[in-house]
Formats: structure tokens, C-alpha cells, sequence
């Protein structure tokens, strides 16, 4: 009698797992359609290059088991298991000791990851923190990009693309910090600082609160000592440095707002006034005259704001403003949304090259990419070999290499860059990025000449590691 | 001309006759400085499904791909039977994401990281509401455990063999035959209370009696 029930309970569960399938049909069906997203030929390549660079030193490893191995067969018999077990464990606690004295700085992301070729992904809205193990924090922009260039025992190079971030650097005996912005340098050892790049207009902001830095840059080779309350503004394509007490009210939390509340305009230019007088006028190290006055892009607009510090303000202090001044004050949003009410083609067909420009950054910077490469291509094909034009072959290939993976596209635009200029202020990065990209496609040795030829004009550069690694395979 | 790197093939190139599966492992484990690359090509594309489907849509399925090929090398010397290479990598692939799954799991748990959230899908040319069930459906598979979610993915939606989901599992045939009813239960209850799945599942009129049937079992 129970064996029936049994039975007519295992038919019920039968049926009812056929009737849950067959009412899943569509859904399975639908995942099974689903396929991964398609790697590319050059991502395929690159995983498997990446795994056979590591197959050798996964075979040096199983050799250490076998070695650990031959002695302990030689012992005598009186040395029993509690005995090996300390000796085990003496040796696991000396390589762990040894392990944590010669690795790197470890890292922690709040906020965002950290990708093999070390850029750092916010997640939606947030502001990613990176957190060292040394105790070090640097938190980014929402609206910034930036790479962790080298990690060592020492400390970390980290690569600001665009934006700002805020730095706290634990002082420690030999701590070697590097803040890369463009063709600008921060060296650190121990320092609370915070640091604004601006890509487009090349120019390089630093507000010091605590310790001294060392600021390198194009304008200052030899590097510009800053002390705590100083705020130093590098224009590379000017050429010019100036340095000047930091106003106390100037100084900003971690949300980029005062107070630490997130302004919408996240990203936006220190509105606060310089003391009248600038402390110091050129870059030691320089014949250059006294400095010049700093890019209008950075200044030009703090000067008409209201507030002070790097918070957002509403749309509405900046109307009347040109298009590339309110994005400089974060305004992305508004500008984009001001296009589309005008209509896209018609501004394309009719604006400025520098309405274009601001309009494509602050497409870059919103996340709106296929807006940005339209900006850029019309640029080019309006305005072609301006200024405008030659950045936007550059920002094309950075947008084709980042946000499409497409790395032939991206390799077309750098030597377009590359070739259409002799010198500008993305030439290091458009250099840098080609030898890389060269390296994914067609491996290291195609990209060997170029290692060399960045090599040679930036020995000191952003991409000087894997140069140097490029030509040692 | 197709690019051609290594024994790694490209696009467009005439490939010379497949070798046998325990051809490649006898090559590899002979030293063969081609037969990774070979053993690449031949798992390359079950793996990279067989993970997107297990793990769900992620941003390092790269890296999870890549630790599967390292464990699968590393671990051939111990194959048995080498003409068995796709279920050996096959067994590793669910093995790994198990294993990651877990980790993650922990991670969220324990509040270190933020990361386990599932990325927005490519914008493709693709049924947007479908891509959204998918995206719900892919949460729910989130919510069983590895090994449930495993047999699942590898029986209802790669259409396996029972004995071939055991195998890849590491479980037993009963007991892949006990869990697959009681997932696919768990999976078409939430299914039914998501507003969007709900509209996906396919109308079926004897499932009412078998509900009936359950709650008099009750």
C-alpha cells in the first residue's frame, strides 16, 4: 500500500516537474538564444597571450611541492608529524612573511572595480574610492577616469585621464607615490591633496593641505615644491605655472561639494579666488618669466561664479554661457539636454568647433557616447586640420579603444592624431595608447618600435613600464 | 591574408583535419608547444558559454575563462581517459564558476565589496523586454545555489544528459534527478511573481491540476 503511494507520489513530482519545464520554455529558450557578447579576435588573443605568460610560472610552482618533498623523505623516523607540522608551519608563516615584505600595495574599490589594465569603473552614480593597504585613499570624480598604473611594495602610480581626485597619502618611511595628469607629475610621500585634470584644456590644478608635493610638468621640468595651504595651476599649453596661497574656505570633502554633499555638479571647476597675489611666480628650474595668467578655461569661469569650492550650481547661474564654460562648470546634462531641444543636426550643421568640442565632452563625460563620436566626426569634417579637429582624432580613438573595444578603429584615429600633428598635449597619451593597442593586435614585437620611440621622446612617461616591458620579451 | 598567431586560429583560415581529443592531450602532456593552443581552440567556445550561462552576464568573464584553462593544463596530466577532454573541461568550467560564485557570495555577504550586481546588458539589436526578462531570470538563477543553479543551466537550458549534468556537477544521478524538480519549482514560483517573467511563462492548463494535486498532498 505504501509502495503505491510512494509510486503515485513520485508520478505527482514527475508531473509537475515536466509542467514547470514546459512553462519555462520560453524563458530557457530565450537564455539559450542569449550567447555571450562577441569577444573580438583581439580580446580571444589576449586572454590566451595573457595565459601563456602565465603557464611557465605556474609550472615553477609545482616544482616547489616536489623540492619541499625530497627532504622530508630523508628524515629520521623520530622526527614525527607533531614535529613536521611546526616545521611546516615555520616555514608557511616565513613565506608569508616573506610574501607580505615584497608584495605590493594591496587595493581595495569602493564604489567601482579596477579591470586588468588597471582602469577604474565606477558603478552607476557612484564615486569610486580606492583604498590602499598601506592606509592611502584616493577618491575619484564619479565623472573621472584614471588608471592604477604600478603598484609596488612602496606605493602606486595612478593615472588621472580626466577629472579630479582627492588624496591622502599616508606618510611612511620610502613611500613612493606618483599621480600622473597628462604630461604632469605629482611626486608624494605622505600628503592630503587634491588634484583637477582637465584633458581638453590641459591644465592641471593642485590644492595642498597637508605635507609637500612636487609638481612636474612640461612648464617645470626640474618639478615645483609646493607646501601645505598652496595651490599650484599648471597650464601646459601656456606653458605657465602659478602658485598661490590656498584660501581656507577653498577646501572640499570627498563629495566634491561642501559639506560632503554630491553637488550636480560633480566635476566642476574651483570657483574660489585666489589670493590677489601669487606667492611665487615661475617653476624653478625654468628661465621663464614670471608666470602668465592661467588658461582662461579654468579661471575665466570661477570668476563668474557665485560659489565657492567645487560644488555644482544650478543650471540656471550659467545661462548665457557658452557651452564650453558650463560644461567646465559640470553642466553636461543641461548642455546635452539644450542640444536636443535645439536639435542635434541643426547644432551639428551650425555651431562653433568649440561648441561642438564642449558639447562632445560633455556627451564623453554623461555617458551619451554615440552623441560624442557624432560631435567629433562632424568637427573633423567641418573644421578640418584646426586644433579641434586634431583633438578629436585623439578622443575618437580613446572612445573606439574604451568604450567599443575596437581596437583597429582605435589605432586608425591614433595615427591619424599622430601623423596630423607634431606636438600637442595628447601626443605622450596618443603614443602611449598606439604602442599598447599595436601590442593587443599584433603582439609584441610589431610593437617594439613603437616602445622604443615612446621611450625615447618620454623616457618618464605613463606608458614608460610597458614600454620597457615591450622591449625586454 | 587571415591573421594567424601560434597555433591560435582566426578568422577565415582553412583548418587542417581535427584531431582527436586524446590526440591533443597525448600531445600537450608530450610537450607539444602547439597543443595548448590547439586544446584552446577546441574548448575555447563551450567554456565561454557554458560560463556566461552559469555565471550570468559579467564583466570578467574573461578572467574566469582564463582560470579555467589554467586549472584545465595544470590538471590533464590526471586525466584518465583523454578522449574525455570536453567533459574534463567541461567538469573544471563549473567547478571554477561554483567556486567564484561562492566567493562573490561570501564578499556580499560579509559587505567588502559592492561587486556581484549584474551589468547592464551591451545595447544590442534585441527584443528590449526580452533582454529585461533575461535580466530578471538571470536574478533569479542568482538566488539558488551554485551547484542548483549548475544543474539547472546545464539541464533545462544547455540540454544536457542527466548523467552528464552528474558528472559536470560532482553529485550523484539521484541525486541531480531529486534537486532538478524542486529548482525548477523554486524557479517557476518567483518566475510567476515577477510581473515581466510571469508574462513569459507558457500558459499550461494541467498545471493547475497538478497544483491542486500538491496542495491535497498537503
Amino acid at each position: 500500500m505504501s509502495d503505491q503511494k510512494n509510486q503515485m507520489r513520485e508520478l505527482a513530482i514527475e508531473g509537475e516537474y515536466h509542467h514547470h519545464v514546459q512553462a519555462l520554455t520560453r524563458l530557457t529558450d530565450l537564455a539559450r538564444l542569449e550567447l555571450p557578447p562577441p569577444s573580438s579576435v583581439h580580446d580571444a588573443l589576449a586572454a590566451y597571450d595573457r595565459l601563456v605568460t602565465r603557464v611557465p610560472r605556474l609550472r615553477l610552482a609545482e616544482r616547489v611541492p616536489r623540492l619541499l618533498r625530497g627532504p622530508l623523505l630523508w628524515l629520521p623516523a623520530w622526527f614525527g608529524l607533531p614535529v613536521a607540522a611546526a616545521t611546516m608551519a615555520l616555514v608557511l608563516a616565513l613565506g608569508v612573511w616573506g610574501v607580505m615584505l615584497w608584495r605590493p600595495v594591496g587595493l581595495i574599490v569602493d564604489d567601482g572595480t579596477v579591470d586588468e589594465a588597471g582602469f577604474v569603473h565606477a558603478v552607476p552614480a557612484g564615486q569610486p574610492s580606492l583604498r590602499f593597504s598601506d592606509g592611502t585613499e584616493v577618491t575619484l570624480g564619479s565623472s573621472s577616469r584614471a588608471r592604477v598604473t604600478e603598484r609596488t611594495r612602496h606605493g602606486a602610480r595612478v593615472l588621472l585621464e580626466e577629472g579630479r581626485a582627492q588624496a591622502q597619502v599616508v606618510p611612511r618611511r620610502g613611500a613612493e607615490w606618483v599621480f600622473d595628469a597628462g604630461p604632469c607629475r605629482i611626486n608624494v610621500t605622505g600628503t592630503r591633496f587634491d588634484m583637477r585634470w582637465s584633458s581638453p584644456e590641459q591644465v592641471l590644478e593642485v590644492r595642498l593641505y597637508h605635507g609637500s608635493v612636487v609638481v612636474k610638468g612640461p612648464p617645470a621640468l626640474s618639478g615645483v615644491p609646493m607646501r601645505a595651504g598652496q595651490r599650484l595651476v599648471m597650464d601646459v599649453r601656456q606653458g605657465s605655472v602659478r602658485l598661490t596661497d590656498l584660501a581656507p574656505a577653498t577646501t572640499i570633502t570627498a563629495g566634491g561639494a561642501p559639506g560632503g554633499a554630491r553637488g550636480p555638479g560633480e566635476g566642476r571647476l574651483p570657483t574660489a579666488s585666489p589670493p590677489a597675489s601669487p606667492v611665487s611666480a615661475s617653476a624653478p628650474g625654468q628661465d621663464d618669466s614670471p608666470a602668465r595668467q592661467p588658461a582662461p578655461g579654468l579661471d575665466a569661469p570661477a570668476s563668474s561664479a557665485t560659489s565657492s569650492g567645487w560644488a555644482g550650481t544650478a543650471a540656471g547661474a550659467h545661462r548665457g554661457e557658452t557651452w564650453p564654460a558650463r560644461v567646465l562648470a559640470g553642466e553636461f546634462r543641461a548642455v546635452i539636454d539644450e542640444a536636443r531641444r535645439r536639435g542635434i543636426d541643426d547644432v551639428l550643421r551650425n555651431d562653433s568647433a568649440a561648441s561642438l568640442m564642449a558639447l562632445a565632452d560633455a556627451a564623453r563625460y554623461a555617458g551619451a557616447s554615440s552623441l560624442a563620436e557624432r560631435s567629433l566626426l562632424k568637427v573633423r569634417a567641418r573644421f578640418p586640420r584646426s586644433g579641434p579637429a586634431h583633438r578629436a582624432a585623439f578622443l575618437l580613438g580613446r572612445m573606439a579603444e574604451d568604450q567599443e573595444g575596437n581596437l583597429g578603429d582605435a589605432l586608425r584615429w591614433y595615427e591619424t592624431y599622430l601623423t596630423d600633428v607634431p606636438d600637442d598635449g595628447f601626443r605622450a597619451e596618443a603614443m602611449g595608447r598606439r604602442m599598447t593597442a599595436t601590442l593587443r593586435v599584433s603582439g609584441a614585437a610589431q610593437a617594439r618600435d613603437l616602445a622604443a620611440e615612446y621611450l625615447r621622446h618620454y623616457p618618464q612617461g605613463a606608458y614608460g613600464k610597458a614600454a620597457r616591458a615591450i622591449l625586454s620579451q | 591574408m587571415p591573421e594567424r598567431r601560434g597555433h591560435l586560429f582566426l578568422v577565415g583560415e582553412s583548418r587542417p583535419p581535427q584531431r582527436r581529443d586524446s590526440d591533443l592531450v597525448e600531445a600537450f602532456l608530450r610537450g607539444d608547444p602547439g597543443a595548448a593552443a590547439d586544446i584552446w581552440d577546441r574548448c575555447y567556445p563551450m567554456v565561454r558559454r557554458i560560463v556566461f550561462r552559469l555565471a550570468g552576464p559579467r564583466h570578467d568573464l574573461e578572467d574566469v575563462i582564463q582560470e579555467i584553462f589554467l586549472r584545465l593544463y595544470r590538471q590533464l596530466p590526471g586525466l584518465r581517459d583523454p578522449e574525455a577532454l570536453g567533459a574534463f573541461a567541461l567538469a573544471i568550467a563549473v567547478r571554477v564558476v561554483k567556486g567564484d560564485q561562492r566567493g562573490r557570495w561570501l564578499k556580499r555577504w560579509l559587505g567588502l565589496f559592492r561587486d556581484g550586481e549584474i551589468p547592464e546588458r551591451a545595447a544590442r539589436n534585441v527584443d528590449l523586454d526580452a533582454r529585461e526578462a533575461l535580466t530578471h531570470f538571470y536574478r533569479i538563477l542568482d538566488g539558488l545555489s551554485p551547484q542548483h543553479r549548475a544543474a539547472f543551466v546545464l539541464r533545462q537550458i544547455e540540454g544536457m544528459e542527466l548523467a552528464q549534468v552528474s558528472t559536470a556537477v560532482g553529485v550523484s544521478l539521484a541525486t541531480v534527478k531529486r534537486w532538478l524538480p524542486r529548482i525548477c519549482q523554486r524557479v517557476f514560483s518567483q518566475a510567476k511573481g515577477d510581473p515581466l517573467l510571469a508574462s513569459y511563462l507558457v500558459a499550461n492548463d494541467a498545471l493547475t491540476v497538478t497544483q491542486e494535486s500538491q496542495e491535497s498532498r498537503d
